[in-house]
């Protein structure tokens, strides 16, 4: 998030605007916002009814979180651009900055960033994939 | 080593295996409570400009 924060007023300048969701708690969200001095709104899906509805839920960890993703939406809710993130290779907030500048609706292979995985992440993606493997209990 | 690279690619194919909505699709209009603990629909949050929504893992 502190990568938007960074990358706000560009944002801003390209006409749109920005809002972080996580399923946390409004007090931690509010903590997590002032912690990083970010300008714009975090929203509390606690319920898990927004990352069910748009696809993100992630009900292997924690209880259930969001998949990290971008999603851009138009007046009337139409989604203009999505992007779920993968381990190693993310859209940057630049390139999102960019595309909302320039009006294209998708970013190319090259503005999504490569990324290094933390040996936490592959640790988390083995976790999920033999918890997607095991037959329900 | 082949054992290897294989379950890598199976675990990198099916990570962040989603049916999230793409580009033309009309999102679902949701009531969530945002920091301060006011309740807001996204349809509200879209009102008067395109927003980037930014899922996060949390804050833990």
């Amino acid at each position: 998030m502190a990568e938007y924060r960074d990358h706000y007023f560009e944002i801003h300048a390209a006409g749109a605007d920005v809002a972080g969701v996580s399923v946390d708690a409004p007090e931690d969200s509010e903590n997590f916002r002032q912690a990083l001095k970010l300008p714009f709104p975090l929203l509390c899906d606690t319920r898990r009814e927004l990352v069910a509805a748009w696809g993100v839920f992630n009900e292997k960890e924690r209880g259930g979180i969001a998949i990290p993703s971008v999603f851009i939406l138009d007046r009337g809710l139409r989604l203009r651009f999505s992007s779920v993130d993968r381990m190693g290779a993310r859209v940057t907030p630049s390139a999102i900055a960019e595309m909302l500048r320039s009006g294209a609706e998708a970013v190319t292979a090259r503005d999504r960033r490569r990324v290094i995985p933390h040996p936490k992440d592959w640790l988390r993606a083995l976790r999920n994939y033999r918890g997607a493997r095991s037959p329900a209990r | 080593m082949n054992a290897f690279v294989g379950s890598w690619v199976r675990i990198t194919a099916m990570e962040n295996t989603t049916n999230a909505p793409g580009r033309g699709d009309t999102a679902r209009d949701v009531q969530v409570l945002d920091s301060t603990g006011a309740l807001q629909t996204i349809s509200s949050l879209v009102a008067d400009s395109p927003r980037v929504f930014v899922f996060y893992r949390g804050y833990w």
